[in-house]
């Protein structure tokens, strides 16, 4: 195999050498009494531009500076390595970084990057002008974001983060978590903050991700260290964090299994990424949150976001929303769960009374539910008679399988839950009953 | 994307003029300066800042000088440079496109001074009333102190 690819690939060996040796240009350039000594190399910085390294003779050997132009190229961008500043915090660690590998230096007073080196030595040169392309490359950083996050958890936590702000307009959906160690607040990005009044986080979602084992596991800790403390670091009751598991599912059933053995069977609620409407009850259930959203609106909002998030996964035909209404189900599965443990007796009430009016808003329900209300007592065939609906059946068990009826004997009467909603209804909006 | 272009390209044709110059930033040092104007147009272009900047070296073949622009809530960043490229001993004026990429645009050959290079800059990217830009360096005499009217 060698002997026949050998030769081919010594040649493209020598290309390169005689590249760099036609592509590296020296120029002597004199003005005024000086003479500058500039070196033209083949590698391009961001912009295209090759590099141009400037050589200098000093008393200890010699002196490579790129002329300021990368402190100007960076300057131009917003980038001030010169800066002491936080904005700039990131962008001077990666210099300071190279520098400490490679020897640079920056002059503050010059401003520009030099490199001093007692003999002559090719391999420093190449070494500075690399340091020089890797510094422009900054300016790309700085438009696709500096974060230890990959493109797929950036792109997770965004769209979880624009699900959570359109359906609670009234709350502050804020990037990342920040606990409070030992009164030291330190920022962690896998994760979003809730903020139901200014400076005060009321609850927090967690993001769990790993494309290995080893990872999830690994983030499982964090999980669970963050769980435990969640009173002391991020002020919150442990029934307000929730995490978000972006992982692969083969991974799911172990994950929850080692969360059990944290904190003596108590663990965080664990929501799969996709399960978007599981995700928006359980925030709905904080008792801060509650007060502040439009079940409606929210509702909506999980079904365009489940609609755009099958449709972006699958890849298939241009979107095109569809203005449908919440159904019925996915109104009483948001409240059902409340309703039956009834948590905060007046907000339940209070939101029993609101899915009881979008429940009710709806025909054929409203018309059965009025008959029957109207006249106390009515058996099928009289509410089949009355309302002129053959097919009443499956709506009535329906309406008995949420409470608003009760059947006794083939007589069907509405109970207290039905008198209660329509009262409240009533109260509000008497016209309702005028339709 | 392809707008940005046009308001990038519009920018530079589009008549600037600079503002007081009290509000000139200058960062001095012994051998190094930036200096920037804050430019204003003539008729309202929403949305668009844009600064001229001087980057000044000791060694005057070291010197850029560029403008750069940003829309409303972004970064700045570069939309033209002038710069003496070593390659063919003239001074050259280098066009950004959208994706940050440099190209020459024109080669303006040989210039002597930095107030000439000054000068001609303010008619190729119809700057007016760049005036009072004084800079002066102690260590080195060959740049002296200059004011361009």
């Amino acid at each position: 195999m060698f002997t026949e690819m050998g030769p081919k690939v010594i040649s493209i060996r020598d290309s390169l050498v005689n590249y760099f040796d036609g592509a590296c240009k020296l120029r002597v350039l004199t003005q005024g009494a000086g003479t500058l000594f500039a070196i033209e190399t083949p590698l391009a910085r961001f912009d295209d531009i090759d590099v141009v390294i400037f050589v200098k003779p000093i008393a200890e050997g010699w002196l490579l500076h790129d002329g300021g132009k990368t402190i100007s190229y960076l300057n131009d961008h917003s980038i001030d390595l010169l800066s002491a500043s936080q904005k700039h915090r990131l962008f001077r660690e990666f210099f300071l970084d190279l520098a400490e590998k490679h020897g640079l230096s920056l002059s503050r007073e010059a401003r520009r990057l030099e490199m001093s080196m007692n003999e002559v030595n090719g391999r420093n040169v190449l070494t500075f002008v690399e340091c020089i392309v890797a510094l422009s490359f900054l300016v790309m950083v700085k438009q696709t974001g500096l974060t230890p996050l990959t493109v797929r958890s950036l792109m997770n936590l965004a769209d979880l983060r624009v699900t959570l702000q359109k359906a609670l307009p009234g709350v502050l959906v804020k990037e990342g978590i920040r606990p409070s160690a030992r009164g030291v607040d330190v920022f962690h990005r896998w994760g979003i903050s809730l903020f139901a009044q200014n400076n005060h986080m009321t609850g927090c979602v967690q993001y769990l991700d790993g494309d290995t084992w080893d990872k999830v596991s690994r983030n499982i800790l964090i999980t669970g260290a963050l769980f435990r403390t969640c009173k002391d670091w991020l002020r919150i009751p442990p029934d307000n964090f929730i995490t978000v598991y972006a992982g692969p599912s083969e991974y799911l059933s172990n994950t929850r299994k080692v969360l059990d053995q944290f904190r003596n069977g108590a663990k965080p609620r664990l929501i799969t990424l996709e399960n978007r409407k599981e995700l928006l009850t359980a925030v709905l259930s904080m008792p801060q949150l509650k007060r502040k959203t439009d079940p409606q609106k929210a509702l909506r909002v999980i079904q365009e976001t489940s609609f755009l998030v099958a449709r972006t996964r699958a890849e298939q035909e241009p979107i095109e929303m569809s203005a449908k209404e919440p159904s019925l189900e996915d109104i009483w599965e948001m409240y059902a769960d409340e309703y039956r443990r009834e948590v905060d007796v007046q907000s339940a009430i209070a939101n029993r009374a609101e899915a009881y009016r979008l429940l009710l808003g709806s025909s054929p329900y409203r018309d059965l539910v009025k008959v029957v209300t109207s006249r106390g007592s009515l058996s099928r065939e009289e509410i089949r008679r009355i309302s002129g609906q053959p097919d009443v059946d499956p709506i009535l068990d329906q309406l008995i399988a949420k409470n608003l009826l009760t059947e006794k004997e083939g007589v069907l009467r509405p109970s207290h839950l039905a008198g209660e909603a329509l009262g409240s209804i009533w109260a509000k909006s008497p016209s309702f009953f005028k339709n | 994307m392809s707008g940005q272009v046009e308001i990038f390209k519009n920018l530079i044709a589009i008549p600037k003029r600079c503002s007081s110059v009290t509000s000139t930033r200058r960062e001095r040092g012994a051998e190094g300066t930036c200096v920037r104007f804050p430019l204003q147009f003539p008729k309202p272009v929403q949305g668009l800042e844009a600064q001229f900047v001087a980057h000044l070296q000791a060694e005057f073949l070291m010197c850029e000088l560029s403008l750069v622009a940003r829309v409303k809530r972004r970064s700045f960043r570069r939309v033209a440079l002038v710069s003496f490229d070593i390659a063919t001993n003239s001074w050259v004026e280098y066009r950004y496109d959208a994706k940050d990429y440099c190209r020459v645009e024109k080669n303006l050959g040989a210039i002597n001074g930095l107030r000439g290079l000054i000068e001609l800059v303010s008619r190729l990217w119809f700057i007016t009333n760049l005036t009072e830009m004084s800079i002066h360096y102690p260590k080195y005499g060959q740049l002296e102190a200059f004011d361009v009217h």
